[in-house]
């Protein structure tokens, strides 16, 4: 236990001035009293630096909790502070010079130098860890209550973290549960092989090394499996080896007797093919002399013979022709002139003459009817005419009147006398229609009036029967009578239902017919604008009728709708005979033309015109002209089949005379003379055609297979080459292996040459064989040498990774099980000790909270005696005043002071604390802070208070100065040195 | 009789792929180490041909396996067939034992694959093809005789396997085998144990020099005082352990005269040597102190840019703070492995007496737990898990976030 004697502040933050020094009372509450920035705050950081030191460096503040030490740098020289305290039954006395960073702890008693105890490095000193065993965080939590901090709100609410922490704490700031969360990160967030993110779960990471791991084992098991297999496949190749090189050996032998074997068949086949180049020069020298008997001058004697006979049958054939035309062609043609001679100058006509006497001899015939039959029906309709006594002058009378007129005048004079009788008649019918119109008009007018008039007589009666009921309601009344109340009501009520049936029934009448009426109305309106419209045209029709009599010179209109009608009738009646005459006279017309037209055509021919009519005029000339044309055609025919003859005479004259010129070609070329010779050079060719086949047989059987005998016999210099080359080869062979001169070759080079083939594929199966164990074992080998050190390298590592993951992570399993039972038990004895000592502080500053509990987890709960409430710690900072959280704040302080300090408490420094109380509560604090300390319940904890309070304390001494002199030790703050503060030291909280 | 001059190498392990080093080797860099491996054993065949040595002693494991690339046979043999005409003997040991499918099988289709033109064994040559022991005289013209035996199967052998070794014959006799030595304390090699024997075994042999293969740093065996063989070691550091020089050894043996030890020579072929840099960060909070005391340690170690650095971290850091070397500092050098066994500065005596009373707070609570478990443990490894637990469960409490080790 250490007792703070007295601090002597040389320089620090405000204070710059002179030295301060400040004793503290050990016994009594040490109240410092001094008003606003009087540097109280600034003296009790001057406390805590004194026991912890200031920070240099500004990056670890927050972990080493420490007042930078250019905050509190005064103005002027010195900056430093001097502790005195008692410890241990020593006086020590640390001397703090902050500008040089140094401190030098001395004994009072003996002067000795112990900074070396106090020393943590060169420039590092633990003087308050050294003497109070806690941290510099830690002192600030246990023993300093800062001024203002209980009114934070949040301080209140976060008090159970704050508790939390400082239970767990080991060096001052972390809680079990936070080292839970951390470890249950850790085992979360591994870091992986790498160390670099993602991070996994341990336990994965755990089982992904395991299976890799165990893929590794399984390769060099292989691997390993394959190195036991080496020496066998090793063994296996040798011994291939071995008997490849015995089949090498058979080889060789086999191929020296092949040698033998085809060197004496060599010597066969020089033989051979001597005899066969012999008879092949002969048959040689034999194709020469036949070829030159077989070439030929007369090698075209064929063509030339069939070109002579072509020429002969051109000839024979143009004689034939020349006959027919002589005999046959020529007569026929004379005979065909002379009989077209005789047609006169019918011998000109042509086809065009032909159709045009045609076509006359047709429409002649079909005119000649029409005037037949028309003629006759004139007859007919002029005796008609004639009986109905009608002439056609005076058809030509009435035209003539009318004459004026014309054709469309006379039309509107019909039209308009169909319409003025229309008119006519829908003014008739618009008159009648109006008068039935008003027929109904004046029935309903009366029906009206009738019913109106039988409503005014129900009215009527009915007031007569209203007034009748009043005269006797008022003689009832006047007591002269006696009314019978059902005779009352009876005239009453007819009374009133007579007027009522009565009004009902004028309005009836009223609506009446109404539509009736009106249609009525609409009718005669609309007859009445028909009539007049009708009459209106008809006037108009009048006048023009009357123009049109006028200009015709009638009398009168009906005089000259006579006339017109007379006119209409007769030109109707006269119409038939009037077309036939026209008719008539159209087809006369016609059959004088056609007489002029055949007229011309005869006088073309020179053919005079014969009675018996037109059609049969034009009857003979066409038949004249068709016998005339059936001659022209048959000299045509005649002519044609001359001039064909002559053209195919001429055409075979050219044939012979062109193979003529070919055969003498020929015959120029091959040296005959004439065509006789021709015959001689054919029979000699014959004979050569023989020589010829004789020839192509020694070309192409007899000397190929003289040649083919000659190649497979070979080149006999190409074979003694051969013997040679293999006496060679035979003789290298026994020099080198002396065992072969035993050796010999019965069978034929091709037997020992297969042999050798056989013994030879043996081999390359061997070959390959040993070529596999070879690369079997090269494979063996190549893994042996490359993959299994990179396997053995890669298991390794990841067996190392694997242990270390699984002892990471067994390690990190039993810190956080050790972590979570620890938690468990330090909060719960926190709990308990805590709960003894607020709740013992608690009534005698807070009397309206009479309980206070801290759980296991050391969340606090709180009961009000006012009016049993339970208040969370959650809801604290809502439900409490600010006064009342200034009050449990202390409270709690006082009771984490108490119980954390145990049997050594420490020196408690208190900034204030009582701003917000009010005069009852500051009044009862103070008491109990001092009742405390008076009966050692803090186990002689040093308390040092600062306050602004003057007056609440001058108030409180003069009270009972006795009591409070024998608890405090007042002392007003010295003065401080106005020379300026420093700019970061304004009302500074002091750690 | 003349002295016998002799060159010997071994263990080089031609191909090796070295993923399983400890050295953490890039592709690029592996790639290299072997390219400098086999320029080592170029260097030996120029320096035996300069030092004009009468016999060339190869005790096993000049390839990794025993079936190589088909171009590392060739290379192999094209480089010892350039000592013609020194006599030059072969034991094939664990790693290239001469099996039947070995290279050094004539008849092996990895042999015979290689094509006509390959170059093969020169006359020179002598392997020692068989299990059982052969004594060759390979310079007719001097009492020597070597004798020798091979491993036919990639097998550990049985602990009596020297008791068929023939009696020695000649003026000088070499015996040359693979094997481990036992009975060393401390064993300074961590290689496998194969074919062991001791030195007492050897000196009982009575050969005049035994040329051993097997362990990868040069040693001497001795027996009461006397040298009886010396192991060559690898000529390249290839593991991360294989500190110190690299070589091969250039002897002299005189005929009826004890060996000396300036009788053998090492001569350094690695071009780079292995450095261990320790550093203990206890005391150190920030990454600037750490680097500054990192170079401090880089710079009395007396590492060479050519070196591979092997930085071993130890003691404990600052919560939170994980110190990393920084990339300047790492391409000093060819290569540098980074072995981080520090810890973070918790109060990490689980072990100590659980304190009476009951727990202030949740650290100290968890604490007085873990200790609980941490001393019922049975295991090491049941310590190592509860341990790293309570780290982890410090961080939580402290930092907030677990930072896994």
């Amino acid at each position: 236990m250490i007792r703070l004697r007295g601090l002597k502040i040389l320089g620090f933050g405000a204070f710059n001035g002179e030295p301060v020094s400040i004793a503290f009372c050990p016994e009594r509450i040490t109240l410092l009293i001094g008003d606003n920035e009087t540097g109280k705050s600034t003296l009790a950081t001057a406390l805590f630096a004194s026991l912890y030191g200031l920070e240099y460096d500004r990056r670890r503040l927050k972990t080493t909790h420490l007042p930078h030490v250019e905050v509190w740098r005064p103005r002027t020289e010195p900056f430093g502070v001097h502790l005195r305290l008692a410890t241990d039954g020593r006086e020590l006395q640390a001397e703090w010079d902050f500008a040089a960073g140094t401190l030098c702890v001395r004994d009072l008693a003996t002067h000795e130098d112990v900074t070396a105890h106090y020393r943590n490095g060169s420039r590092e000193y633990n003087l308050g860890r050294t003497l109070l065993g806690l941290s510099a965080e830690e002192f600030q939590k246990l023993a300093y209550v800062a001024q203002g901090r209980a009114g934070d709100e949040t301080c209140l609410e976060k008090l159970g973290d704050f508790v939390q922490r400082l239970a767990g704490s080991t060096s001052g700031d972390r809680t079990a549960a936070e080292a839970v969360a951390a470890l249950e990160e850790a085992l979360s967030a591994y870091p992986g092989r790498t160390g670099s993110r993602p991070t996994i779960q341990i336990d994965t990471e755990i089982t992904r090394l395991e299976r890799e791991l165990h893929d590794r084992r399984t390769q060099i098991q292989k691997i390993e499996e394959a190195r036991q297999r080496l020496a066998p496949c090793e063994a296996e190749y040798q011994s291939l080896t071995r008997q490849e090189k015995a089949l090498a050996v058979a080889i060789h032998c086999g191929y020296f007797q092949e040698l033998l074997a085809r060197r004496r068949e060599a010597q066969v086949a020089l033989d051979e093919s001597r005899a066969a180049h012999a008879a092949l020069a002969q048959h040689q020298r034999a194709l020469a002399e036949l070829e030159y008997l077989a070439t030929f001058p007369a090698a075209q004697a064929p063509q030339l013979r069939e070109l002579l006979a072509k020429r002969k049958r051109a000839l024979e054939e143009r004689e034939k022709v020349r006959r027919v035309i002589a005999e046959k062609l020529r007569p026929a043609y004379t005979s065909a002139q002379q009989a077209l001679e005789r047609h006169g100058e019918l011998s000109c006509a042509g086809e065009k003459d032909e159709d045009t006497a045609r076509g006359i001899l047709e429409q002649a015939r079909v005119a000649e009817q029409d005037a037949a039959r028309i003629g006759a029906d004139l007859a007919k309709a002029e005796r008609s005419l004639a009986a109905a006594g009608i002439s056609l002058a005076q058809v030509e009378d009435l035209r003539t009147r009318l004459a004026p007129l014309s054709e469309s005048e006379r039309g509107m004079l019909r039209e308009q006398e169909r319409t003025t009788l229309q008119l006519q008649l829908q003014a008739t019918e618009g008159r009648a229609a109006v008068n039935s119109a008003r027929e109904r008009l004046q029935q309903i007018q009366y029906l009206r009036a009738r019913r109106t008039q039988i409503a005014n007589l129900i009215v009527m009666s009915s007031l007569l029967a209203t007034i009748a009921a009043g005269v006797l309601t008022v003689l009832a009344g006047a007591g002269r009578i006696a009314l019978p109340p059902l005779l009352f009501g009876v005239l009453t009520l007819l009374g009133v239902g007579g007027v009522a049936c009565g009004c009902l029934l004028r309005a009836s009448a009223k609506r009446l017919g109404a539509d009736d009426y009106q249609a009525a109305v609409t009718t005669l309106q609309k007859g009445d604008a028909a009539v007049r419209a009708a009459e209106q045209c008809l006037r108009t029709f009048d006048d023009a009728v009357r123009q049109f009599a006028q200009r015709c010179n009638c009398n009168s209109v009906a005089a000259l709708r006579e006339a017109a009608h007379t006119l209409e009738e007769l030109e109707h009646r006269c119409q038939p005979l009037l077309s036939l005459r026209r008719d008539h006279g159209q087809v006369q017309a016609r059959l004088s033309q056609l007489e002029q037209e055949l007229a011309l055509l005869q006088g073309k021919f020179g053919i005079r015109p014969q009675p018996g009519g037109l059609a049969s005029n034009a009857e003979r000339l066409l038949e004249a002209i068709r016998a005339a044309r059936r001659a022209q055609a048959l000299l045509v025919d005649a002519e044609r089949n001359l001039n064909t003859a002559e053209a195919t005479v001429c055409q075979l004259d050219e044939e012979a005379a062109q193979y003529e010129l070919q055969a003498r070609d020929i015959m120029r070329k091959a040296g005959i003379g004439d065509e006789s010779a021709i015959e001689a050079a054919a029979k000699e060719y014959e004979n050569r055609l023989r020589l010829a086949e004789l020839r192509d047989r020694l070309r192409q059987e007899v000397i190929p297979q003289a040649e083919e005998r000659c190649r497979k016999a070979g080149q006999p210099e190409d074979l003694a080459r051969e013997i040679t080359d293999l006496d060679v080869k035979i003789a290298s062979l026994m020099a080198e292996h002396a065992e072969l001169h035993r050796l010999e070759a019965p069978q034929s080079a091709n037997f020992y040459r297969e042999q050798v083939r056989q013994l030879e594929q043996e081999r390359q199966k061997l070959a390959a064989r040993c070529s596999e164990a070879a690369e079997a074992v090269r494979d063996i080998q190549r893994r042996w040498r490359e993959e299994l050190p990179l396997l053995e390298g890669e298991a390794e590592a990841l067996g190392t990774l694997l242990a270390r993951a699984k002892r990471h992570r067994d390690a990190l399993i039993l810190a956080l099980s050790e972590m979570r039972a620890v938690a468990q038990e330090v909060h719960a004895r926190w709990s308990h000790a805590l709960n003894r000592q607020v709740n013992e502080i608690l009534p005698a500053i807070v009397p309206t909270l009479c309980d206070l509990r801290f759980d296991d987890n050391l969340r606090f709960r709180l009961l009000r005696q006012d009016n049993q409430e339970v208040i969370e710690q959650e809801a604290a900072p809502l439900r409490l005043s600010v006064g009342q959280r200034d009050q449990l704040y202390l409270a709690i302080r006082l009771g984490l002071a108490a119980f954390a300090g145990g049997t050594h408490p420490l020196p408690l420094i208190l900034d204030d604390p009582f701003v917000n109380f009010d005069d009852e509560r500051f009044r009862a604090a103070v008491c109990f802070l001092g009742e405390r300390v008076q009966t050692r319940k803090t186990n002689g904890q040093q308390i040092i208070l600062l306050s602004c309070h003057r007056r609440r304390f001058q108030w409180l001494r003069a009270e009972d100065p006795e009591w409070f002199d024998a608890r405090f030790a007042w002392q007003e703050m010295p003065p401080l040195c106005q020379k300026g503060k420093p700019s970061g030291a304004t009302n500074r909280s002091g750690v | 009789m003349q002295p016998i001059k002799f060159a010997q190498i071994s263990d080089l392990h031609l191909e090796a792929r070295l993923s399983t080093s400890g050295l953490q080797f890039t592709q690029t860099q592996a790639e290299q180490r072997r390219a400098e491996v086999r320029q080592t054993l170029v260097q030996f065949v120029e320096t035996a041909r300069k030092e004009q040595v009468d016999l060339v002693l190869l005790p096993g494991d000049l390839t990794d396996t025993p079936v190589p690339s088909p171009e590392t046979v060739n290379f192999l043999i094209d480089t010892l067939n350039q000592l013609h005409p020194i006599p030059t003997l072969i034991a094939p040991g664990n790693h290239d034992c001469a099996s039947a499918a070995s290279f050094y099988n004539p008849a092996s289709v990895l042999y015979r694959s290689r094509g006509a033109a390959a170059p093969t064994w020169g006359e020179h040559i002598y392997i020692f093809r068989g299990e059982n022991y052969e004594t060759v005289q390979p310079l007719p013209d001097r009492s020597l005789t070597v004798t020798g035996c091979a491993f036919t199967e990639h097998v550990s052998r049985t602990s009596n396997w020297l008791s068929k070794v023939p009696a020695p014959a000649g003026d000088v006799s070499i015996l040359l085998i693979h094997g481990s030595l036992l009975g060393q304390s401390p064993t300074p090699h961590d290689e496998p144990q194969v074919a062991p024997f001791t030195a007492e075994d050897l000196a009982n042999l009575g050969y005049t020099y035994v040329a051993l293969g097997h362990y990868h740093s040069m040693s001497l065996v001795r027996s009461a005082g006397r040298i009886v063989g010396a192991y060559a070691g690898s000529p390249v550091a290839l593991a991360l352990n294989a500190t110190g020089p690299k070589g091969f050894i250039i002897g002299c043996v005189v005929p009826g005269q004890p060996l000396k030890q300036e009788d053998l020579r090492l001569v350094p072929a690695d071009c780079r040597q292995i450095r261990p840099v320790a550093l203990d960060v206890t005391g150190l909070s920030h990454q600037t102190a750490f680097e500054m005391a990192l170079e401090k340690a880089l710079t009395t170690s007396g590492a060479s840019p050519a070196d591979i650095v092997v930085m071993r971290l130890t003691g404990r850091h600052p919560p939170g703070v994980r110190f990393r070397v920084p990339e300047r500092l790492r391409k000093v050098f060819w290569h540098t492995v980074i072995a981080d066994e520090t810890w973070p500065d918790y109060d990490l005596q689980l072990e100590a007496p659980i304190p009476a009373g009951p727990a202030v707070d949740v650290a100290d609570c968890f604490r007085r737990r873990m200790q609980q478990i941490f001393q019922s443990a049975t295991s090491d490894e049941e310590r190592e898990v509860i341990r790293e637990a309570y780290i982890y469960g410090c961080d939580a409490l402290t930092l907030g976030k677990v930072t896994l080790r």
